[in-house]
């Protein structure tokens, strides 16, 4: 199976304790969020699922203009560790 | 007891020949197995539509046989005898089917549509692939490696020169590596696309950490300006949208 992430699951996943998004049926905060986040993190791990972070979902997460955020890409050493590590 | 019928466009029993007809019974009993629980029943009249019945201890495994050849995974002889069929199809310019009686076409042969059906050859790209090498020799200048992906799946058809070949070597059945470089593929008439060759100009092991723990570390990455933000969903879709 292959797994393509968005930038806001990618964002819960990096902050699980980030305000979750509304459930569209409820229209209240979506329940448990950060246990349905940890909860699929470990099925993804166990059934070894290829994850796939797409170009411009990085791109929104790393490239937003504030200068702190650059330390998440300081150089092609952690660029490829990222890559490595979630695309797998 | 249930019964199959292999209909074949091209003939009619009065210009079939005998010897045509018996390859393609000697094939489709190939193909459905349990030779001896299953039997020709009978030729019916008009285009060929040879009939044949299958006792029903077998039926089961008839029709699970069936369905694996359909996916291409069913076993050697069963998808050889397909291809028999479905190339001896093509030769007489024909097209064919395998049906279960009540139970629709289990099976369709392309035969001559194969003809019309394009196959395209030689698109070459960039790309990687990841797998654990399993097989790395050869005395040419480019040396196959053999690799098996995750999922299983056997790759052969890569090369590297011997000095990227011998640093692979260092990660024989042992760690899951990512090679990098150009592939040539074709796509035949069914429509998959086949890798014919890929060579491997660079390649990078990688890291084997558990998900859970690369998660971990990610998120303890210094600097990470979201987690100060309110809401960072909002945020987003803030910047998107403006």
């Amino acid at each position: 199976m292959l797994v393509a992430l968005d930038a806001d699951f990618l964002l819960l996943l990096l902050d699980p304790d980030a305000k979750p998004p509304h459930d569209p049926t409820t229209q209240r905060p979506l329940d448990r969020a950060k246990e349905r986040i940890e909860y699929l993190i470990a099925n993804l791990d166990n059934a070894k699922t290829r994850i796939i972070l797409p170009t411009p979902v990085l791109s929104e997460i790393l490239n937003q203009g504030r200068p702190r955020r650059s330390e998440l890409h300081r150089g092609p050493p952690q660029a490829f560790a990222i890559q490595d590590r979630l695309v797998r | 007891m249930s019964e199959y019928r292999f209909y074949v466009d091209a003939y009619t029993p009065e210009t079939f020949p005998m010897a045509t007809l018996a390859r393609y019974m000697e094939d489709l009993a190939a193909l459905l197995g349990h030779e001896e629980r299953v039997h020709f029943q009978r030729l019916e009249p008009g285009s060929i539509v040879l009939v044949q019945f299958v006792e029903e201890a077998a039926a089961p495994e008839v029709r699970q046989r069936i369905e694996e050849v359909k996916l291409k995974r069913g076993p050697a002889e069963a998808l050889k005898a397909f291809e028999n069929i479905d190339r001896r199809l093509e030769t007489d310019l024909a097209i064919g089917y395998l049906e279960e009686i009540g139970g629709g076409k289990v099976i369709e042969f392309p035969g001559r549509v194969r003809r019309e059906k394009l196959d395209f050859g030689g698109v070459t790209q960039t790309e990687s692939i990841d797998g654990v090498p399993i097989r790395i020799g050869g005395k040419e200048e480019w040396v196959p490696i053999l690799m098996e992906t995750q999922t299983g799946d056997v790759i052969s058809g890569a090369y590297a020169k011997r000095a990227v070949a011998r640093q692979i070597a260092a990660h024989l059945f042992t760690d899951v590596i990512r090679v990098h470089g150009r592939g040539r593929y074709h796509r035949t008439p069914e429509g998959v696309w086949l890798l014919d060759r890929f060579n491997i100009t660079e390649f990078e092991v990688l890291d084997s950490s558990p998900l859970q723990e690369v998660v971990e570390r990610l998120r303890a990455i210094e600097g990470n300006e979201w987690l100060e933000v309110e809401d960072p969903l909002e945020e987003l879709s803030r910047l998107r949208h403006g």
